[in-house]
């Protein structure tokens, strides 16, 4: 079998010109004779070999042409990757239709494992179109189980054409929806965020979870209470009184004490929604729902409203604050120990512990139990909120028990639970759970009476005179006939109350003659100054902060200044009261 | 022409072998350099859309030409040059080889780059011409009775293994398959034993699973088993192949029309410009035009073999067989994996794909082709036997 194609060339001799292809050539060798026939034969069947191989090839190749061609998948249309669902959120607004929350479609990038080729080459090219992206979460993501891993979420679009054209298998894209919040850390407890998967994980987006994604499927935005303009306001305020008193945190709440709806709700430290994972520990924290506290002093309108609304005291009675009160084996002071008999009133506006602990402990630790649940204080805050906090409930309920928790101390309430409690005092007696969705023009809000409107107005009579010549001055803004309680609680640490922590409130509600919006701010911790004389209460640090939100606000809240009300020279009873404002509308009416 | 058959080869006259030239076969050849240059136009994306000079199409065709004018100039070399090359040019790649092993570049993850100055070359891609030449030139000099011994045959193993080995670790295994088939398929030619060929074949089978688990890499795996096991990728194939089929699929019997393909020209088909650039051809101009270029492939091929049948040298006899076996190995490789039969192996479409170490590698073989075909009537001494 030597040299075949030498054979083959001898033969041929060359004297043809060159137009055979090489299936004549190879037939005109076979007809070839002479002794080397036979190699000559074994040669070209080699070149028919070769020749046939090819040419079945191309055979092969141009039957799957056809088939590819005609038998082929068609090409994906875009709704292809877009019609895998996701669930899109509704916008969320403020009561009056401010944007709090929107949605933007982005495109995420994953990566099927399996189809991917070269690992490396794959993560070097994805990192030249990312390349803040975690070196080893990309490797573990190219190198995965299964047939889907993540690479990154919401990419711009740019960066969504710039994977594209890398060209690289394997990686493809879903379409998501981003949830946007423009106002960044506003209201941020109140508010929430969503996450990646667009399911609803604090705040109003979670609490209100099902209503968004059908506002979503319907392109109904959702409502919530808020008011971005009195929100702008408190957070605003708290802020600065955090800053200035170096407190740890601050919390305020607004509400319309009439239908229960909140309209700005503060919790500090707070984040910037679009990035909750910058969120340290105290920032994701919802002091306003999450935390429960002892509140203070501002309990003590519970005590006293319990006084008046069980018929164990009238605005007329006195107790005898001469000396701290003894009871269960300790001491009970006054903070500003005023050493004489105290009438109700002052009790309240001198914020006696002393008075308010005999106060309960004539009513007994049952009715005061009793009268602390209607409120609902043995129970989370009635509020959407999926945050809001059980209370922490003293175990046995005894007279100790009750003088504690007479001026609040011995149990815990959240801010939000404190609101709904005082709210129903302030509202003629009518407890009306809060809410933070917006309420219909004609909704009739449905309440439970807790207390008489007699009381009611009592506890307002109060609360006004405490601001006019009691604790909570600092609060007062002339023409928004303001009145409020102070709180200051002595933080519980090891080995018992401290003096130098305080949790210092103030509760408020206003215009008094006509309630309609209360006010709670509460700051932790916050440090005394010079020109608070070093005192860090309620009344120096947290009214102060009431008075100019209220100042700031009362006017987009339709609140009217008024300067014709008189000041109650002492509580007055509602039927007083009712005769004096006759006289004065008489009067201004010129009588008719 | 007919002064040629009379005369000796050597004193042709210039004019002679210009005359001499196969125009049909350059003919051929430009007709798919053109089709390249069209689609590569088509395909390339401007600041408003689609169809655009830059950045291959003229490229490719100032390409083309002046690798051409090269060919035509290989051409006019007398056979007996390309004889005395062969063994230093040989040695010459396998050293550059060698150094991309010590000192190449790293491009794509492999290292197959040799960077000389501005120019960038690709050794593994001359070597497939340079081992041919070698090889040619090898079984030109041995005499019959030594070809039938089997121990003759050892050395243009050897010859074809050490490189197809140096490129196997670059990593580039389809250019070291397609190197071991080039060599194997001159081999065959030559005269080997029925029996050793079939050897060959069952011991390459038998070798196969042995050096799936121990020399391949993890990436090479992956693509042969996504080709294999359709479990791994429930389309039928990897994404290139899935955009590939969608591409040629959605071009149907007549095609999109030019510039139409939006398969190819939206990106959905990665490296639509260079290996993949046959399922961008066939989107356009359909299952008739697919058919038609490979028909033209066929006809240059059939062609190339007719010239390898003429040529009255050894040497260029086998040659030509082996530089038209390598190009129709590209065709058949890169047409079987772009139309999901074969894996993915980075291996070019000859003319059509933008490319210059692949332009230059090709237009060279029909120079040569070409060079045989003008010198088909020389005798060539046998080097070493007188």
């Amino acid at each position: 079998m030597s040299e075949p194609f030498a054979a083959v060339s001898q033969d041929l001799d060359g004297q043809r010109p060159v137009t055979v292809s090489a299936w004549a050539a190879v037939g005109q060798a076979l007809q070839f004779e002479g002794e080397r026939k036979q190699v000559l034969q074994a040669a070209r069947y080699r070149l028919i070999a070769l020749l046939s191989i090819f040419m079945a090839g191309f055979f092969v190749l141009g039957l799957r042409a056809v088939e590819v061609a005609i038998l082929s998948p068609h090409a994906p249309s875009a709704s292809t990757y877009a019609a895998a669902e996701v669930p899109r959120r509704a916008d969320v607004l403020d009561r009056h239709g401010q944007l709090l929350a929107t949605t933007l479609t982005t495109y995420s990038l994953f990566v099927d494992p399996s189809q991917v080729w070269d690992p490396r080459e794959t993560r070097e090219a994805i990192l030249t179109v990312l390349p803040d992206l975690d070196v080893a979460k990309l490797d573990e993501a190219l190198g995965g189980k299964g047939r889907f891993q993540w690479v990154a979420r919401n990419l711009t679009p740019k960066q969504k054409q710039a994977i594209f054209e890398l060209g690289q298998p394997g990686l493809d894209f879903k379409l998501e929806e981003r949830r946007i919040y423009p106002r960044n850390t506003l209201a941020a407890h109140a508010m929430g965020y969503a996450g990646v998967d667009n399911k609803g994980l604090s705040g109003a987006e979670l609490a209100f979870d099902q209503e968004i994604l059908a506002g979503g499927e319907s392109g109904q935005p959702f409502q919530l209470s808020l008011d971005v303009r009195v929100q702008n306001a408190l957070d605003d305020e708290l802020r600065q009184a955090m800053d200035k008193h170096q407190a740890k945190g601050a919390v305020g709440i607004i509400s319309d004490i009439t239908t229960g709806e909140i309209l700005a709700l503060t919790s500090l430290p707070d984040y910037d929604l679009n990035d909750p994972q910058s969120a340290e520990g105290a920032a994701q924290f919802n002091r306003a729902a999450r935390g429960v506290y002892e509140m203070g002093s501002t309990f003590k309108i519970f005590t006293v409203a319990m006084g008046l609304d069980e018929g164990v005291v009238t605005l007329e009675d006195s107790y005898d604050a001469t000396k701290p009160l003894k009871i269960g084996g300790r001491v009970i002071h006054d903070y500003h120990a005023e050493n004489r008999q105290l009438t109700v009133e002052e009790i309240f506006t001198h914020s006696s512990n002393i008075g308010t602990a005999q106060l309960a402990l004539d009513a007994g630790p049952k009715t005061l139990q009793k009268f602390l649940k209607q409120l609902g204080l043995f129970d989370a805050a009635d509020v959407e909120l999926v945050e809001s906090a059980r209370p922490l409930l003293p175990k046995k309920w005894n007279d100790s028990t009750a003088a504690s928790v007479s001026f609040g101390h011995a149990m815990s309430v959240s801010p939000l639970a404190l609101t709904a409690a005082i709210n129903a005092l302030m509202n003629t007696g009518r407890y009306v759970p809060l809410t933070l969705k917006k309420r219909g023009a004609h909704e009739d809000v449905q309440g439970r009476q807790v207390v008489s409107a007699e009381t009611s107005h009592a506890m307002l009579q109060l609360m006004r005179a405490n601001v006019v010549r009691g604790s909570g001055s600092k609060a007062d803004v002339p023409g928004y006939r303001v009145g409020g309680k102070t709180g200051t609680a002595e933080k519980s640490g090891a080995g018992g109350y401290d003096r130098d922590r305080l949790l210092s409130s103030f509760a408020a509600v206003y215009p008094t003659d006509a309630p309609k919006y209360s006010v709670l701010v509460i700051l932790d911790e916050p440090k005394g100054l010079p020109e608070t004389y070093g005192y860090a209460t309620g009344g120096w640090t947290a009214a102060p902060v009431v008075g100019r939100v209220i100042a700031r606000t009362a006017s987009f809240l339709g609140v009217e200044r008024r300067f014709d009300v008189p000041e109650p020279a002492k509580a007055q009873s509602l039927a007083q009261w009712r005769a004096q404002n006759d006289a004065i509308a008489q009067a201004v009416t010129g009588g008719r | 022409m007919s002064q040629g058959l009379v005369h000796p080869m050597e004193r042709r006259r210039a004019i002679g072998k210009i005359m001499g030239l196969d125009y049909a076969l350059l003919l051929l050849i430009s007709l798919v350099a053109t089709a390249g240059v069209a689609i590569l136009y088509s395909v390339a994306e401007t600041g408003t859309g689609f169809g655009s000079w830059h950045p291959w199409a003229l490229k490719h065709l100032v390409r083309f030409l002046i690798c051409l004018v090269l060919c035509m100039g290989m051409a006019m070399v007398n056979l007996r040059v390309w004889l005395s090359v062969a063994y230093p040019l040989y040695g010459v790649v396998l050293v550059l080889l060698v150094l991309v092993e010590l000192v190449g570049k790293t491009a794509m993850g492999a290292q197959r780059w040799l960077d000389i100055g501005p120019v960038q070359i690709q050794p593994s891609e001359f070597m497939k011409i340079a081992l041919l030449l070698a090889l040619a030139r090898y079984y030109h000099a041995l005499r019959d009775e030594d070809s039938r011994r089997l121990l003759a045959h050892v050395p243009p193993i050897l010859m074809t293994l050490v490189p197809a080995a140096l490129v196997a670790h670059q990593p580039d295994l389809g250019t070291a398959v397609l190197l071991s088939l080039t060599g194997g398929i001159i081999v065959f030619l030559a005269g080997i034993n029925w029996r050793v060929v079939v050897g060959a074949i069952v011991l390459f089978a038998a070798s196969v699973p042995i050096a799936f688990h121990f020399v391949l890499h993890d990436y090479q795996k992956g693509r042969i088993l996504t080709f294999l096991d359709p479990s791994r990728d429930p389309m039928g194939a990897g994404y290139h192949i899935m955009q590939s089929k969608i591409a040629m699929g959605s071009g149907g019997v007549f095609g999109k029309g030019f510039m139409q393909g939006t398969q190819s020209q939206l990106n959905f088909l990665p490296e639509k410009h260079t290996d993949f650039i046959f399922p961008a051809f066939a989107e356009e101009f359909g299952l008739v035009g697919g058919l038609g270029l490979l028909c033209l492939y066929v006809v240059i091929l059939a062609r190339c073999l007719g010239i390898s049948a003429n040529a009255r040298s050894h040497f260029g006899r086998l040659m030509v067989a082996g530089l038209t076996g390598m190009i129709a190995l590209y065709i058949l490789i890169n047409a079987a994996m772009v139309m999901g039969l074969a894996p993915v192996v980075g291996v070019p479409m000859p003319l059509l794909s933008y490319g210059g170490t692949s332009m230059i590698s090709i237009m060279i073989s029909f120079g040569l082709i070409l060079s045989t075909h003008i010198h088909r009537h020389a005798e060539l001494p046998r080097m070493g036997h007188g």
